[in-house]
């Protein structure tokens, strides 16, 4: 065989080597793309169900400058103070918007927790807390529509009606 | 092509065919558990959100701060009565100053304290229970479904229920009365 052909041959060779190498390549780089977004998927519905609550009732009254809500944990892990306290308080009525961080001055909440019947100051599954609104305004007589929303952007609605 | 080269391109494919092929599985395999873990969890999301707890009677006593009530379980699933201290309790009234309050209560058996509910039995039908029964200490038992809770709720004695009152409870597991 001449020495010229031999070169193409093993030239063809090394190309075909490199194209189904890169083939290849792309293919396992799709699927492991696929499997980290089914992942990612997953962990963010862990993260969802782990950590969720629920507004078991609000109560206010016109004139008052300041609203109760009862928030239940329902979820499946235990939600230490720091994040508790990273908690948001959206508050919307016909005419204005409250919002409200974690705090003790006015236009902000704070919290109580009701059952903690093992006393670690951890707001477990299926305890609740009381969480006292401080609004600067007093309220007038209408529609609020209330949402507290957790650290990892789970939040529970309510409307009140005072 | 030769035979030597078309030799090194069948081997090529052929390894990278066969590895193809592995992966594929084990990315299925991967696939099957994260899908039979997504199922856990939506039946988790499930258990959760099943049933209700139904007022089949309420009753205000002559000293304007004590309520008897009785709350059906309805689909809400067992619920164990060393659990009743997680169980939300909130009694909303109307008093003699006209104005709405609402208080939650704390699960408080002994009944020490100046406000509180307690279980005062379970019944099925209105009669004894017979699955699981709680002892008449209520130190044991599950209030099961289809079954019947007696309790009884006070408020603080600087305070009235003159008019109108209503009770929200909800159980552990967040279902709720309707």
């Amino acid at each position: 065989m001449p020495i010229g052909s031999l070169m193409t041959e093993f030239t063809l060779a090394v190309a075909a080597t490199v194209i189904a190498a890169t083939l290849a390549g792309v293919y396992f780089t799709s699927l492991n793309q696929v499997a980290d977004l089914q992942k990612l998927q997953v962990l963010g519905l862990k993260e969802q169900l782990y950590y969720r609550c629920d507004i078991i009732y609000a109560h206010s009254s016109e004139g008052s400058m300041t609203i109760k809500l009862w928030v239940k944990n329902t979820g499946f892990k235990d939600i230490p103070r720091e994040l508790i306290e990273k908690s948001e308080i959206i508050i919307l009525s016909r005419d204005k918007v409250y919002y409200l961080l974690y705090g003790n001055s006015g236009n902000s909440w704070s919290y109580r927790l009701l059952n903690d019947s093992d006393g670690d100051s951890r707001w477990d599954p299926s305890e609740t807390i009381e969480v006292e609104v401080h609004l600067g305004k007093t309220l007038t007589s209408g529609d609020y529509y209330l949402k507290f929303i957790l650290f990892n952007g789970v939040k529970s609605e309510y409307s009140l009606s005072v | 092509m030769s035979s030597l080269g078309g030799l090194i391109v069948l081997a090529v494919l052929t390894a990278v065919s066969l590895a193809a092929m592995g992966y594929l599985m084990i990315a299925m395999v991967t696939h099957n558990q994260l899908f039979v873990e997504r199922m856990k969890f939506m039946e988790k999301i499930g258990e959760r959100c099943k049933g209700y707890l139904k007022i089949e009677s309420i009753v205000k006593f002559q000293d304007n701060r004590t309520i008897e009530a009785v709350i059906k379980n309805v689909g809400a699933g067992q619920i164990p009565v060393k659990k009743f201290d997680e169980i939300d309790l909130i009694v909303i009234y109307r008093n003699s100053n006209g104005s709405i309050r609402a208080e939650w209560l704390p699960y408080d058996p002994s009944g020490d304290l100046e406000k509180g509910w307690s279980a005062l039995n379970i019944t099925y039908n209105g009669v004894e229970e017979l699955e699981n029964p709680a002892t008449s200490d209520m130190s044991s038992g599950f209030w099961d479904n289809e079954e019947s809770l007696a309790i009884r709720a006070w408020i603080s004695s600087d305070q009235d229920i003159a008019d109108e009152f209503m009770l929200i409870m909800v159980t552990p597991n967040g279902v709720r009365t309707i």
